[in-house]
């Protein structure tokens, strides 16, 4: 019986009640297990997705740094608000009034003015004459400021900006100028932006970013200055005044202002902070697990059931197939993996099934081998010549016979690949060969490598993602070892 | 074997029809030459395992081969099923000549004959249940479609193998039963398919002396019964003489002798039947001469000696057994042997 013993089947509720006492095994299933649990639950665990950007201003700190740094005690967290016809105020209006209207589904804020009476104003015949000429002494420009007052109460942010998009609607003898202006809680005015036109205009767009050029200049600043610490040096209540004048013409005029979105970038912003493009690193790091599970789980359950599928025909049916095969086997294994695979990535694209199929054509060969060698000896076993005696075709003892037996030593095998799989990809990804629309670890680390988070020492974006790869990868191998440990009582030595 | 009554060996069976046809079977198996060997021209070798042997079977016969360990008595079982390709050779089952039969018709044909092999630990996957292991030729041959449809025959088979109740074995795995219980299986497993023809391939050397005799006599009441004709494989005359009908006894390849059991145990023509029949344990402490075997060692089937393949071995060999070797002759209507000195 004794030399039966590996090959013997052993029962499920068997293998749980061995498996179970191994202190290693069981450690490295309940990390797996916390990492299936993040994977499946990753919506729930974090209130933004991976692909939202712009959330909190580049390499910004994790939000509880507030508590523990004192550098940190008040840096900004993330302002962002939409201004709506229902949130403006009016703070002065002659001649005009704002209106809201609703536009394909969104509000727009329309300030009105209304037209000059050019039959008072403007008599019959040569009076023309003398009206012309009198015209620019007397301009009655209307007026409508809207202000919106935001509490800021953090140390100086880094930039701000606002965006929104307006157009006019009024006849060609009037005259329009739109403006954008700070005021500080001491009352100190900044005029950050302004335009003006006649008549009518199209759609624009008014992109206000403390960053720009024209902005710094229209404060006197350098290119060097930066006008956000500036602005924003104290706390209180700021007013953020947009002020349309007009000189209006015969029709009435209107401004159309579309929802403005007036930001403050937070240099402190979520669990682990922000990156370059102010994506949420927690967000990242979970949506990683996704990732990562899955390419590490399918690239290892392919490559291990073409290794075994290959095995199996090489090992079963032998001559000029085994021959061939095993050549093709040794050739793949003698290639460096990584080289190629960066090659090979380059040429076929960067998509996840791209990098999943490569990753299993150079992991089959080992499983492989090991299949082939224990089929070798399967099949000179007596029950497979006694299938034979009843007729069995080669399909039949492959799949009946033989596979069976071979299946507790791939398991264990499949199981240590994952973490290789799981490297495999992070590597591919760090040197940027990933794809770059999904998040993964690697590519955190890429992306951490290739936007300053070294220099800036900002390791919460650089630990943690490698400390998810090995604990990951570390689970996977205690899994392993302890299933190899049980089903395959002879390879212990070897893992 | 108390079991086996003397009685019942001297039965009269309808011997006339001839069942299995074996006429000069030769299988080698080749050895691997080195790139050197092949470099020199060396020629071919291979192991010689069955050298030309031809017997036939008859009908509802129990036929015993004899042999030490590697005389290729089980790769003579197993090439005559086809098993093993032959080398050269013609086996003829009825009028179906085995060894023509393409793949196909050779699967119609294992309905017919069937094996019991030596060691019932090996030849079980030990991952299939009973159940699934004696249903496995019915659902090969696609005799039934599904394991329930298997359920009356796994019964019958097993009700012929006296495993009763069936239900009580039908879920048990093989390392959950006995040495004897599960031989009883792997004949149940090759009596499914309903053959006419069955090698027993040592079945019982694996098994305890306390069930041999019921596995032989499992044997001897199939063959009574059904008509079921048997191929017997042992390294034991005891075992043969006890069951079967006729017996030859095999040497590094060849048949040296064959005949009824009784003339061939009674009066063992060939120096190599004497000496096993003399090293058949006998519990008499008076009998004299018990252990006087034959000297040396068996040569190797790669290099077999010249002319008489025994002359090495021989008490009695003189030149010409080195230089010509001998022809398998009728000593009288059934008993044949192959020595040159036998019969004078």
């Amino acid at each position: 019986m004794s030399k039966n013993k590996t090959q013997t089947g052993i029962s499920a509720p068997t293998f749980w009640e061995q498996y179970r006492r191994k202190p290693l095994g069981m450690v490295g299933l309940s990390i797996v297990i916390v990492y299936v649990f993040v994977a499946i639950f990753a919506p729930f665990l974090t209130p933004y997705n991976p692909k939202q950007i712009l959330l909190a201003d580049r390499i910004a700190a994790p939000i509880w740094f507030r508590s523990v740094l004192p550098k940190y005690d008040d840096a900004p967290s993330t302002i962002r608000t939409t201004l709506g016809p229902d949130e403006w105020a009016v703070s002065e209006a002659t001649g005009g009034r704002l209106v809201a209207e609703e536009l394909e589904g969104a509000a727009v804020s329309v300030i009105e003015f209304e037209p000059v009476l050019k039959d008072e104003v403007i008599p019959e015949g040569e009076a023309a004459l003398l009206e012309i000429e009198e015209y620019p002494k007397e301009p009655e420009k209307s007026v409508v400021e809207l202000s919106y007052v935001v509490p800021y109460s953090y140390s100086p942010p880094k930039t701000f900006g606002l965006t929104f998009n307006y157009w006019v609607d009024a006849s060609s003898d009037s005259k329009t100028e739109l403006e954008f202006v700070i005021e500080t809680p001491e009352g100190k005015q900044y005029n950050l932006w302004g335009k003006s036109y006649s008549g009518t205009l199209g759609s624009q767009p008014a992109r206000i970013d403390s960053r720009d050029l024209t902005l710094k200049q229209r404060l006197g600043l350098t290119i060097f200055d930066d006008p956000a610490p500036r602005v924003f040096s104290s706390k209180g209540d700021y007013r953020l005044l947009l002020t349309a004048r007009s000189i209006p013409g015969e029709e009435p005029t209107r401004v159309y202002i579309s929802n403005a979105e007036f930001y403050i970038p937070g240099n402190v912003h979520g669990l682990l902070g922000a990156d370059h493009m102010g994506a949420d690193l927690w967000t990242q790091l979970i949506y990683g697990t996704r990732i990562s599970l899955s390419i590490g789980l399918s690239a290892a359950a392919i490559s291990v059931a073409v290794g075994t599928a290959v095995g199996i025909i090489c090992g079963y049916l032998g001559g000029v197939v085994d021959e061939f095969m095993m050549r093709v086997v040794d050739v793949l294994m003698a290639i460096p993996t990584l080289p190629i695979l960066i090659i090979l990535g380059a040429i076929l694209g960067k998509s996840v099934w791209n990098i999943v199929l490569l990753i299993s054509a150079f992991a089959w060969m080992g499983t492989a081998r090991l299949v082939r060698s224990q089929t070798l000896s399967l099949r000179e076993r007596v029950f497979v010549e006694s299938a034979k005696a009843s007729g069995a075709s080669d399909a039949y003892v492959m799949l009946v016979h033989i596979l069976p037996n071979v299946l507790p030593l791939v398991f264990a095998g499949m199981v240590l690949r994952i973490p290789s799989a799981i490297l495999t990809e992070a590597s591919l990804s760090f040197l940027g060969l990933g794809d770059p629309r999904v998040a993964t670890w690697g590519r955190m680390l890429h992306n951490a490598r290739g936007f300053g988070a070294f220099t800036t020492l900002a390791w919460w974006w650089l630990v943690p993602p490698g400390l998810a790869i090995t604990f990951l990868s570390l689970a996977f191998v205690f899994i392993g070892n302890t299933v190899n440990e049980i089903l395959n009582p002879r390879y212990r030595e070897r893992s | 074997m108390g079991a086996v009554s003397a009685t019942e060996q001297e039965r009269s069976v309808g011997h006339g029809e001839v069942i299995l046809d074996v006429e000069n079977l030769v299988k080698y198996f080749p050895l691997r030459r080195g790139i050197g060997q092949s470099l020199r021209r060396e020629p071919e070798r291979a192991v010689k395992a069955v050298d030309g042997v031809s017997f036939n079977v008859k009908k509802g016969e129990l036929f015993g081969v004899v042999g030490e360990s590697g005389c290729g008595k089980t790769t003579m079982g197993r090439t005559i099923l086809r098993l093993l390709e032959p080398t050269a050779g013609r086996v003829t089952f009825e009028d179906i000549e085995v060894t023509a039969l393409s793949v196909e018709q050779l699967k119609q044909l294992r309905t017919r004959m069937q094996i019991i092999f030596q060691d019932p630990y090996e030849s079980m996957n030990p991952r299939l249940d009973v159940h699934r292991i004696i249903a496995e030729p019915l659902r090969i041959q696609g005799m039934v479609s599904n394991s329930k449809d298997a359920i009356p025959y796994i019964e019958k088979a097993l009700e012929d193998v006296e495993m009763t109740p069936p239900e009580e074995y039908l879920y048990r795995y093989p390392h959950e039963l006995s040495g004897g219980q599960r031989q009883r299986i792997a004949v149940a497993r090759a009596l499914v398919l309903n053959p006419e023809f069955i090698v027993a391939d040592e079945p019982v050397s694996m098994l305890d002396v306390s069930i041999r005799g019921e596995i032989l006599n499992l044997m001897l009441n199939l063959s009574r019964e059904r008509g079921v004709t048997f191929l017997y494989i042992t390294h034991d005359l005891a075992t043969a003489r006890h069951i079967c009908d006729r017996i030859a006894v095999m040497y590094l390849g060849k048949m040296v002798e064959k005949g009824p059991t009784d003339s061939l145990v009674k009066h063992p023509l060939h120096p190599y039947t004497r000496a096993l029949i003399g090293a058949v344990f006998v519990p008499d402490p008076k009998r004299k001469g018990f252990g006087k075997v034959l000297k040396g060692e068996v040569p190797s089937p790669v290099d077999p000696p010249s002319g008489c393949r025994l002359h090495p071995r021989c008490p009695i060999a003189q030149d010409i057994c080195k230089e010509v070797e001998p022809e398998l002759v009728s000593a009288d209507d059934n008993h044949m042997v192959a020595c040159h000195f036998a019969l004078g």
